[in-house]
C-alpha cells in the first residue's frame, strides 16, 4: 500500500467521521440546537472532500494540494505505515491507563515506569527501580502531601 | 495615578511581599515546565492558602505565578517540543528544531529575554490603557466576538506552513468536539453518546495534556536516543547569545508585544492565539519565511513576547469589567473575590494601589523569573540528554497526574491517554494538533457569540453590516488566500528559474 493509499484512507475516514457527525446532528437534535454544529459539519464535509481530491494523484489533485499547501511541489512524505515499534509504544500508554484504573495513581506509576524501562527501554533493574522508586515518591509528596490531593485508588482498592 | 504606583510599589516592597512574589515565580516556573499543569492550575491551587493573607501579599503571590509560568513553559517547549502551558505551542515551532541543532541555550536565552521584555511592555500597556479600557472592551459585540474567532482559527491554520488544508480540518473536528456536553444556549445535553462525564464538555485541560505531553512521549518512545541528536553534543551554551539576539530583534518584541496585550484584551481570544498570531507576523514580515520552522530565533522571540505581554491585556477586562479573560483570569477573579477586592469599574476607584501592586508584581515576577530560570536552564537543559526511556514513563505519569489533579475524575485520564494516541497519529499523518486545542477553546464563544448576533438583527448580514466585524471578515478572506499566494509564488518564481 503507498502513501497516497495511506493519506486517502485517513481522508475518507475523516470525511465519514464528519458525514456521521451531520446525521447524528440531524436525527438527534432540534433545528435551533443543531444549526452551527450542522453548519460546522457540512464546513468539514467539504474540507475532507477537498483533501481526498488533493490524494488522488491526479493532475488536478496535484493542484489543489499545491493551492492549499502553498506550494508548487508536493514534497515527499516518510513513510506512513504504522511499524511494531509504533503500535508497542501506543501500546504501553494504553497499559499506563489500564494499570491507573485498576490499582490506582501511584501503584500504576511504580509498576508502569518500572515496567516501561525495563522490558520496552531494556534499562538495568537497579536504575529502573530507582526512578520508578524516586517518580512514585516525588508524586505523593508534591500532589498527596503537600497539595492534599486523594490520588485516585483505583477499582481494585478504591473504598 | 502616580499616587497609587507608589503606594502600590510600596505594599509589594515589603518582606512579606517580595518573599510571596519569590514564592510564585518558583511556583510558576515549576508548574510551567512540566506539561499540562500552568498557571490555572497553580493559581486555583494556590487560591486556599492565601486565606488569611493581606490583599497585597497575595497579589504578589498570583503575579509572581502568573509572570513565571510563560516562561517555565517555553523551556519544555524548546528541549522536548512539550509546550509547558499551551500558549507556548508557537514556540515549539522554532525553539525545538533549535535544541536539536545544539541551540537549546540560544533558545530559552531568547525566550527568556522576550518573556520579560513582552511582560514590561503588556504591562506598560495596560498601564496606558486603564483610562480607556472601558472604550476598548464594549467596542466589541457577539458579532466581532464571532468573526475574532473565527479569524484566530483561520490564522492559526494558515501559520502551519504547508499544512493549511489539515490544520482547518483538524479546527473543524475541534469545533465539533466543542459542542459536546451541555448546550448552555438551548439547554439540553448535545453529542455526550450518555456520557455523563461529557456534560461539561470535552475538557480542555486533559486534551491539551493528551494532545502534546503524551503524543509527544509517544512519537519520543518511537524515535529512541536522547531527545537532543547524539551528533550534535550535550553542551548548552549560547544562552548570552539568545539574550543579544533578542533586543537585536526590538521590532519583534514590540510587535509580539503589542499583538500579546491586544488579543489578550479580547476575552476568551487567548495566549495561544496570541501567540499563533505574533508568530505568524513574524513569519509574514521576514524576509525569510521558509527558515521559519527549522529553527529561527524570531520564532521563539515573537511568540514568547506575545504570551506575557497578554497578560496585561487579559488583566483589562478581568479588572476593569470583572470579564475574565480566560481560564487563568477566571481563577484569578476568585482569588481576588476572596480577599475582598470586587472587580468592575469600582476596583480603579476604591483599591486603585492594590491593582497597582499586582502590576507592580507582575512586572517585577517577569524579570525575576527570567533571571532565575536563565540560571537554571544549564540543569534544565539536561533533560535534553536523558535516555527517552528514562524521560517517557517519567513525564507520562506527570502528564497523567497533571490531567488528574484539575478536576479529579478518572474520566479526565482516559480522555488524556485516547488524545495522546490521536496526538501521535496526527504527528504522524501530518495534522497540526494545534487548530484543534485552538477550535476546543474558541468553539463556545464562536457558537454563542454566533446565535448572539443572528439574533440581534435576525438576520447574517449583520455580521457585514457592523465596521469592525467587516474590516475582521476582510482579514479572515486574506488569511484564508494566503497559501494561494504563496502557491502563485511559487510557481511564477519556478517558471522563471
Amino acid at each position: 500500500m503507498t502513501n497516497r493509499m495511506r493519506n486517502m484512507i485517513v481522508s475518507l475516514v475523516l470525511l465519514a467521521l464528519a458525514v456521521g457527525y451531520l446525521i447524528w446532528s440531524y436525527a438527534s437534535y432540534p433545528p435551533q440546537s443543531r444549526e452551527v454544529p450542522a453548519l460546522v459539519a457540512w464546513l468539514t464535509i467539504g474540507l475532507c472532500l477537498i483533501d481526498v481530491v488533493a490524494h488522488t494523484g491526479t493532475p488536478f489533485g496535484d493542484r489543489v494540494a499545491g493551492i492549499f499547501s502553498g506550494r508548487a511541489h508536493i514534497e515527499a512524505e516518510d513513510d506512513l505505515r504504522i511499524t511494531r515499534e509504533e503500535w508497542l509504544s501506543m501500546l504501553w500508554m494504553a497499559i499506563s491507563l489500564v494499570m491507573i484504573l485498576l490499582a490506582g495513581i501511584l501503584p500504576a506509576a511504580l509498576l508502569y515506569v518500572f515496567g516501561y524501562m525495563t522490558i520496552h527501554g531494556k534499562l538495568s533493574l537497579r536504575l529502573s527501580a530507582c526512578v520508578a522508586i524516586g517518580t512514585t515518591l516525588f508524586c505523593w509528596v508534591v500532589f498527596s502531601v503537600l497539595l492534599n490531593f486523594d490520588l485516585y485508588g483505583g477499582l481494585f482498592f478504591e473504598d | 495615578m502616580l499616587d497609587s504606583l507608589v503606594e502600590g510599589t510600596l505594599l509589594i516592597m515589603t518582606l512579606k511581599g517580595v518573599l510571596m512574589l519569590t514564592c510564585g515565580v518558583i511556583i510558576g516556573l515549576i508548574f510551567g515546565v512540566i506539561p499540562g499543569l500552568g498557571g490555572t492550575t497553580a493559581i486555583a491551587i494556590f487560591v486556599p492558602v492565601t486565606y488569611g493573607m493581606q490583599p497585597q501579599d497575595a497579589m504578589a503571590l498570583a503575579g509572581g505565578i502568573m509572570g513565571a509560568v510563560s516562561f517555565g513553559g517555553s523551556i519544555t517547549a524548546i528541549l522536548i517540543n512539550t509546550p509547558g502551558t499551551a500558549p507556548n505551542a508557537a514556540t515549539c515551532f522554532d525553539g525545538y528544531p533549535m535544541a536539536r541543532q545544539g541551540r537549546a541555550g540560544a533558545a530559552i536565552g531568547a525566550a527568556g529575554a522576550s518573556s520579560s521584555l513582552g511582560g514590561v511592555l503588556g504591562i506598560l500597556l495596560l498601564v496606558a490603557v486603564i483610562p480607556i479600557a472601558k472604550l476598548l472592551v464594549l467596542s466589541f459585540g457577539p458579532p466581532e466576538f464571532f468573526m475574532m474567532a473565527t479569524l484566530g482559527l483561520v490564522c492559526i491554520a494558515a501559520s502551519t506552513g504547508g499544512l493549511f488544508l489539515r490544520g482547518l480540518i483538524g479546527g473543524a473536528f475541534g469545533l465539533m468536539l466543542s459542542f459536546v456536553g451541555f448546550d448552555a444556549v438551548h439547554g439540553g445535553e448535545r453529542f455526550t453518546l450518555g456520557f455523563d462525564a461529557l456534560w461539561d464538555g470535552v475538557p480542555l485541560v486533559p486534551v491539551l495534556i493528551g494532545l502534546f505531553a503524551v503524543g509527544e512521549m509517544i512519537n519520543l518512545s518511537i524515535s529512541g536516543g536522547s531527545v537532543m541528536r547524539k551528533d550534535v553534543g550535550t553542551k548548552i551554551a549560547g544562552v548570552w547569545e539568545g539574550v543579544v539576539a533578542t533586543f537585536r530583534e526590538w521590532p519583534t518584541v514590540i510587535r509580539g508585544s503589542a499583538i500579546g496585550a491586544v488579543v489578550g484584551a479580547i476575552p476568551g481570544v487567548g495566549g495561544t492565539v496570541a501567540g499563533f498570531l505574533a508568530y505568524t507576523a513574524a513569519q509574514q514580515m521576514s524576509k525569510d519565511p521558509d527558515s521559519f520552522g527549522k529553527g529561527n530565533i524570531i520564532g521563539v522571540i515573537a511568540p514568547e513576547a506575545s504570551n506575557n505581554a497578554k497578560d496585561g491585556g487579559h488583566l483589562i477586562p478581568t479588572l476593569a469589567f470583572g470579564i475574565p479573560a480566560g481560564a487563568e483570569m477566571a481563577v484569578f477573579l476568585g482569588l481576588m473575590i476572596l480577599h475582598g477586592l470586587e472587580p468592575g469599574p469600582s476596583l480603579l476607584i476604591e483599591h486603585e494601589a492594590e491593582v497597582f501592586s499586582l502590576i507592580v508584581s507582575l512586572t517585577i515576577s517577569c524579570i525575576i523569573a527570567t533571571v532565575f530560570g536563565l540560571m537554571v536552564t544549564r540543569w534544565l537543559a539536561l533533560i535534553t540528554v536523558i535516555d527517552v526511556h528514562i524521560l517517557v514513563p517519567t513525564v507520562t505519569v506527570l502528564s497523567l497526574l497533571g490531567a488528574w489533579v484539575l478536576d479529579s475524575k478518572i474520566s479526565d485520564v482516559v480522555i488524556c491517554v485516547v488524545f495522546g494516541i490521536l496526538g501521535y497519529l496526527m504527528i504522524k499523518f501530518r495534522f497540526p494538533r494545534v487548530t484543534i486545542v485552538i477550535s476546543l477553546v474558541l468553539g463556545d464563544l464562536a457558537e454563542r457569540s454566533f446565535y448572539q448576533s443572528v439574533k440581534m438583527e435576525d438576520t447574517w448580514t449583520i455580521f457585514f453590516t457592523r465596521p469592525i466585524s467587516l474590516v475582521i471578515f476582510m482579514l479572515i478572506v486574506v488569511g484564508l488566500l494566503v497559501p494561494v499566494f504563496r502557491y502563485l509564488r511559487t510557481r511564477r518564481r519556478d517558471a522563471i528559474a
